[in-house]
């Protein structure tokens, strides 16, 4: 009979007590399980849809252009961008690079005039790019059915509701070129496309990039955006990109995706803060409720304890006994949880269920759970520890009895 | 009269009940010899239970001192303590005080794991000491399987299978009817007579106390007649 043995004994001695503590920490862990598995879900979707759609991996900029605030539009834009592109596509984890030119401008139909945000790009990378990470690049599709015209422009849907525009109608993109002059571009609207806010919807504008360089009267690009094969690729790639740069001399400066946006962190930190308080709440419900368990236990067999102590127990063979009474209920309920989390993940994602849009969007999102072994594993030894050191105090209790007063228990 | 096991000097033992304090036993001095099967007489509170606390070390004096084997036990460590305990004594509780989740086997079996025996040594020893008692047929039992007088039998078997010097109980035979009882005191005097393992219990019960072969009998926590000792 080993210790470990005694103690596994002992804990199902009161089976019912023990159920509901094993319950307990059971449910703590799938609820804890769910939580940081949506969590991270939300945060794996919100970093791969940025990344596919906004930012790239890396973006390569002209050297200076975070040093100094531009005097005219693409001051600091980048050149020689078709050959740097060649060269970053010979990287052999780059998917994809594309090149972007971002502006202000002015659009009018005549009746209206609207300041808008222009986006110059490449509609078929800009395609390939979402495509990457499967998600749907169809806004694009009236950008390569009229791939023969660059006079064409795609307009945020509430922008479009507000310049009552069709397909098929002329508007005029009026902006300040690289030299400071003025100029405009007549274009066919083509299509709307939505956007993750309706601010951004009423003041977006997509046109090709070679319309964008006429108007801008530039051969400059704003920026390139690589894609990777994968976005633990990154570190790595920034180096290689960086001594790309060095051993050819390309004057450039490089961003990773996560320099580029605000809003990701953000929102990280928003549902860190949840799980954080989350967590923290269901760790103080199992470790009260293994605590309790043991503290019951050890009022039960206090005469039991002093039997073990005349026999010539130590104080600390009893401490770990009681303490692996507690790791059990931890080890147990820890293993139960992450079995039924797992479980319940694969369930819920199979319901496809769509949330609504949270404050300052327009689409719904989906419930889904991430089920990933690391995160499982850490919540496992959590809630080991947890009920470990919740079985502490009781059984530290238990070995400062007077070994008569715990005889003469009743 | 064989050196002592036991020396109590001038030992007192008082209880704090709220602000008042009892005397449970008031300067007893006492030598029990080794191989001796001695018996503490007296009635309910006079402090029989209390001076076998002190004798098996799991209660301290208020004031004298207690001697195991030659040594003076007040200056030892909780854990010299324990470890005296573990290998020179042994427990016969009136209540059994066997573990519910252990089976009978390994009731006996565990003062062998505290002393650290390997298993092959343990197995024999408990199967010896349950076939002294008479139980070797119930080594998979639990207790709560065993009627009250082979529970007896069965913590007998676990104060004797570690072959301590002392073997103490207190009121071995209260909880048992009279035959039970009987044969549970013929079995500690057979042992007894077999190992010259030094017994110590205690009893109320005149049928009982008239088997001891020296008889101390306590009175209001004193020893009644101290010449006889």
């Amino acid at each position: 009979m080993t210790f470990f043995k005694l103690a596994f004994r002992s804990l199902f001695r009161q089976k019912r007590r023990t159920i509901v503590s094993l319950a307990v920490v059971t449910l703590g862990a799938v609820s804890l399980l769910l939580a940081l598995g949506h969590s991270q879900y939300i945060a794996w979707g919100l970093r791969e849809s940025i990344i596919h759609s906004e930012t790239g991996h890396l973006q390569v900029f002209q050297a200076g252009y975070f040093d100094r605030e531009e005097k005219t539009v693409l001051e600091f834009g980048l050149r020689d961008y078709e050959q740097i592109r060649k060269d970053l596509n010979l990287l052999p984890d780059v998917s994809l690079v594309l090149a972007r030119i971002d502006f202000m401008g002015l659009l009018s139909n005549g009746d209206k005039s609207v300041a808008c945000l222009a986006q110059g790009l490449e509609p078929d990378r800009e395609m390939r790019l979402r495509g990457l990470f499967r998600m749907s690049g169809t806004m694009f599709n009236p950008f390569l059915a009229s791939r023969k015209d660059p006079y064409v422009i795609a307009l945020g849907r509430k922008l479009a509701e507000s310049m009552s525009a069709r397909n098929g109608d002329y508007l005029t993109l009026m902006t300040t070129t690289a030299s400071g002059a003025l100029n405009a571009l007549d274009l066919r609207v083509i299509g709307t496309f939505p956007g993750a806010s309706p601010e951004y919807e009423e003041r977006a504008v997509m046109i090709p990039l070679p319309a964008a360089q006429e108007l801008l009267r530039t051969a400059k690009v704003k920026n390139l955006v690589v894609a990777l094969t994968g976005t633990e690729k990154t570190d790595a790639q920034f180096e290689a990109v960086a001594a790309l740069g060095r051993e050819k001399g390309y004057p450039i400066a490089l961003k990773k995706w996560h320099e580029r946006t605000a809003y990701y962190r953000q929102v990280r930190q928003f549902y860190d803060q949840i799980t954080g308080f989350l967590t923290a709440v269901l760790i103080l419900i199992v470790f009260f409720a293994t605590s309790n368990t043991i503290m019951t236990a050890v009022t039960e067999r206090t005469r039991e304890i002093g039997t073990f102590f005349s026999l010539g127990t130590t104080r600390f063979q009893i401490l770990r006994t009681l303490l692996i009474e507690g790791a059990l209920i931890g080890t147990i309920g820890g293993a139960l949880g992450s079995a039924v989390a797992h479980g319940a993940s694969k369930l819920i994602n199979s319901l496809a269920i769509i949330l609504p849009p949270a404050p300052g969007t327009t689409d719904g999102y989906p419930l889904m759970i991430r089920s990933e072994s690391p995160t499982h594993l850490a919540v496992f030894v959590a809630f080991l520890l947890i009920a470990s050191l919740s079985a502490f105090l009781p059984a530290w209790r238990a070995t400062r009895m007077k070994i008569v007063d715990a005889l003469g228990h009743i | 009269m064989n050196p002592p096991v036991v020396r109590l000097s001038g030992v007192s033992r008082r209880y704090r009940l709220g602000r008042t304090e009892v005397p449970a036993l008031t300067d007893v001095s006492l030598d029990v010899a080794a191989g001796e099967f001695l018996v503490l007489a007296g009635p309910s509170g006079s402090g029989k239970t209390t001076l076998l606390n002190l004798i098996g070390l799991i209660d301290k004096p208020t004031a004298g001192s207690v001697w195991l084997d030659g040594e003076d036990t007040a200056p030892r460590s909780l854990s010299a303590l324990s470890a005296k305990r573990r290998d020179r004594i042994g427990y016969i509780f009136q209540t059994f005080n066997l573990v519910p989740v252990m089976s009978v086997f390994e009731n006996v079996e565990y003062p062998l794991i505290l002393r650290g025996l390997p298993r092959r040594e343990r197995r024999e020893r408990v199967a010896q000491a349950l076939e002294k008692v008479g139980l070797a047929g119930r080594m998979r039992h639990r207790p709560r399987e065993l009627s009250g007088g082979e529970q007896q039998r069965v913590s007998i078997a676990r104060a004797v299978v570690k072959e301590p010097g002392l073997v103490l109980a207190d009121e071995p035979t209260a909880n048992l009817d009279s035959a039970t009882g009987r044969r549970i005191l013929d079995l500690m005097l057979g042992l007894h007579d077999e190992a010259g393992v030094t017994f110590v219990f205690s009893s109320h019960d005149p049928r009982i106390i008239g088997l001891g072969r020296r008889v101390v009998r306590l009175q209001d926590g004193r020893i009644a007649d101290p010449s006889e000792n």
